[in-house]
């Protein structure tokens, strides 16, 4: 049987459903989901999706410019550079490295940021400001020197990089999560969920944490872009992806010989790049300003 | 006011004090002979202090003549060209921060009265078109912003040239290292052709730099401009009856103004890194230049200096950056820095 009160119901859509409601009211951040969503897809499939090896050199078809250009082939679609190797190919691998190492970097500062952050905003007295005035000359040094410093000790390498860039953004997760555990701290829950005896580590776990994932993921997001800009350009820099690594920002580097000749060399890559941190970017913004007026509809 | 110098000051002092202890630690951790890091040779007669140095076997007396080595500008010589590396660094840092300085200046031109525009016309269609063109602007990889301006201004159009800070046919003396003071204060024929020179070798390096941190300023200076047009006080002044003008000039202004010193603080370090590269493609003769190029050449001596210098003139200038907003508006109750 029916129930009588159905059409009277209000709608109360799910936090989720909120958000996503907001969010697809933004064109542009729409869009901008799209255009990442088919870097994801191009850095997943990348390698069905194209017939060549990313280091495959073909010797009869060197610098050959893009199909559309008059003296372009439909067998390159985007051309080949110096040595041979199909342009497509190359942005597809460099962008599932560059991407899928800078969303790791991102993921596990993230975990380390959060795990010192709720040990810095629960804790008091010198461990705490121990861990604040070694952060802060973390947060203080450039990225750059950061990097420079860990390829002089273990040498260059993507790892490294991505080290390098990992303790780089690690202070901004904390500082975040330091913040926002002070703040709930001293919230009515909290202090419910303490005199039904909850300890600190149940608290932060089932208070806290759940309240704190929103504005993980919106700061996750924006980190990843930041990630993506640094480790492209210690790869440019020959500091951190090698040579042989099709990562966008060595791909850069690679295709500057020849400059003159071939100048989608260095636009395509760079494109890439410049597209994946817009499309980033602007879904950071859109979801930012997707929970901030959610709860106003 | 005096509690806030002296906790700034403190702070300052404890984190100079911990870089120089990484720095005479990344001797140890760098490959090779720990004493030959330090030194960059094995005997450096020239180098009185710094040679007490190597001549302590207890840990704590070599950190102590370290420190007094650091201080007394004993700083070692390079691997690569035998030369001391405190005059190598003089030379080198004050065309890093010739150019970081600009493009600073450059970027709070435009970013501030920019900023205002947007804000005063919150979400209406000009504040979107700002705000759409900031987003795409710091999207841009620098290094790739920069070989773009290469390629289309001096290679294409032929406007500007592509390297370096001053045409090979001007020979300035070496005064102050900012090469347009440098250039002002010499007595050389043509000084304004090599100033007009200079001028133009300034041009794209300081753009690729400012393009970045122009956006950056715009979206704070806009956000703070919307926020204080919201506030109660402005509502109650046109209420009174104020004109427009004069609530700007009284009451919008200052407030709005607030929030870019502590950004401009935060931003030091990213502008750097950013200057580094920079440098790198314009062959500007900086330090970031200098460091990757040491990189290569597995030059630790000048690796060590050179990071510790950098980040002491960094953590200087930020931490003077934020004492100083913390003195301008009291109110202001977030230490961002070392909060207990």
């Amino acid at each position: 049987m029916l129930d009588a009160n159905l059409y009277e119901e209000e709608l109360h859509p799910t936090p989720l459903g909120a958000t996503w409601r907001e969010f697809k009211q933004r064109h542009v951040a729409v869009f901008g989901l799209v255009i990442l969503t088919v870097f994801i897809v191009v850095a997943i499939a990348g390698p069905l999706l194209s017939p060549y090896a990313p280091t495959t050199q073909h010797t009869n078809a060197l610098l050959i410019p893009p199909a559309w250009n008059d003296n372009g082939s439909i067998l390159h679609i985007l051309g080949t550079d110096a040595l041979g190797r199909d342009m497509l190919t190359r942005l597809f691998y460099g962008t599932q490295v560059t991407l899928f190492s800078s969303i790791a970097t991102v993921f596990i500062a993230l975990s380390l940021g959060v795990a010192m952050g709720v040990v810095a905003g629960m804790s008091k007295g010198l461990r705490s400001s121990f861990i604040n005035h070694v952060l802060d000359i973390l947060m203080l040094t450039p990225t750059l020197l950061i990097a420079i410093i860990i390829v002089a000790i273990l040498g260059t390498g993507l790892t490294n990089a991505m080290l390098a860039i990992g303790l780089a953004l690690v202070p901004r997760f904390v500082h975040m999560t330091r913040d926002f555990v002070r703040e709930e701290m001293n919230k009515d829950y909290i202090k419910t969920a303490r005199l039904d005896g909850a300890n600190l580590t149940q608290v932060f776990l089932f208070n806290i944490l759940p309240n704190m994932v929103e504005l993980l993921i919106v700061q996750g997001t924006l980190a990843i872009s930041v990630a993506i800009l640094d480790i492209s350009a210690l790869g440019f820099l020959n500091l951190g992806a090698q040579t042989l690594m099709p990562e966008l920002g060595v791909m850069i580097a690679d295709g500057l010989s020849t400059v003159y000749i071939a100048p989608w060399n260095i636009l395509l890559p760079g494109l890439s790049i410049f597209l994946m941190v817009l499309s980033i970017n602007i879904v950071g913004d859109g979801l930012r300003s997707a929970l901030r007026n959610r709860l106003t509809h | 006011m005096i509690t806030t110098l002296i906790r700034y000051f403190n702070l300052t002092f404890l984190t100079l004090l911990i870089l120089v202890m990484l720095s005479f630690g990344l001797a140890y951790f760098f490959p090779g002979d720990p004493l030959t890091n330090l030194l960059g040779t094995d005997i450096l007669p020239s180098q009185p202090i710094l040679m007490l140095t190597s001549q302590q076997t207890n840990i704590f007396m070599q950190f102590w003549y370290y420190v007094q080595a650091l201080l007394a500008g004993e700083w070692g010589v390079s691997f690569a060209t035998g030369k001391p590396l405190y005059q190598d660094i003089m030379r080198l840092l004050p065309a890093t921060l010739e150019l970081s300085v600009y493009a600073v200046t450059v970027a709070l031109l435009f970013g501030i009265p920019l900023g205002f525009l947007a804000g005063m016309n919150y979400h209406k269609k000009i504040d979107n078109i700002f705000m759409s063109s900031s987003m795409i602007m710091y999207s841009f990889p620098v290094f790739w912003l920069a070989l773009l301006l290469i390629l289309l201004i001096s290679l294409q159009a032929q406007w500007l040239p592509m390297s370096g800070r001053l045409s090979l046919l001007f020979n300035v003396p070496h005064y102050s290292g900012f090469i347009l003071v440098d250039i002002l204060v010499s007595d050389i024929e043509n000084k304004r052709f090599a100033f007009n020179n200079a001028l133009q070798h300034l041009i794209l390096p300081t753009l690729s730099v400012a393009f970045i941190a122009f956006a950056v300023f715009l979206r704070t200076t806009r956000r703070a401009v919307a926020d204080v047009y919201q506030a109660q006080y402005i509502k109650s002044a046109q209420t009174r009856g104020l004109p427009a003008t004069t609530i700007f000039f009284r009451h919008v202004l200052r407030n709005a103004l607030l929030p870019v010193l502590p950004i401009l603080a935060v931003q030091i370090s990213t502008l750097v890194t950013n200057v580094m590269i920079v440098e790198t493609i314009f062959s500007w003769p900086g330090i970031g230049d200098w460091l990757i190029q040491a990189i290569y050449e597995r030059d630790y001596p000048a690796i060590r200096t050179g990071m510790l210098l950098v980040s002491v003139v960094v953590v200087i200038i930020t931490m003077s950056l934020e004492c100083i907003s913390q003195l301008i508006d009291p109110t202001r109750d977030r230490f961002a820095y070392a909060r207990r």
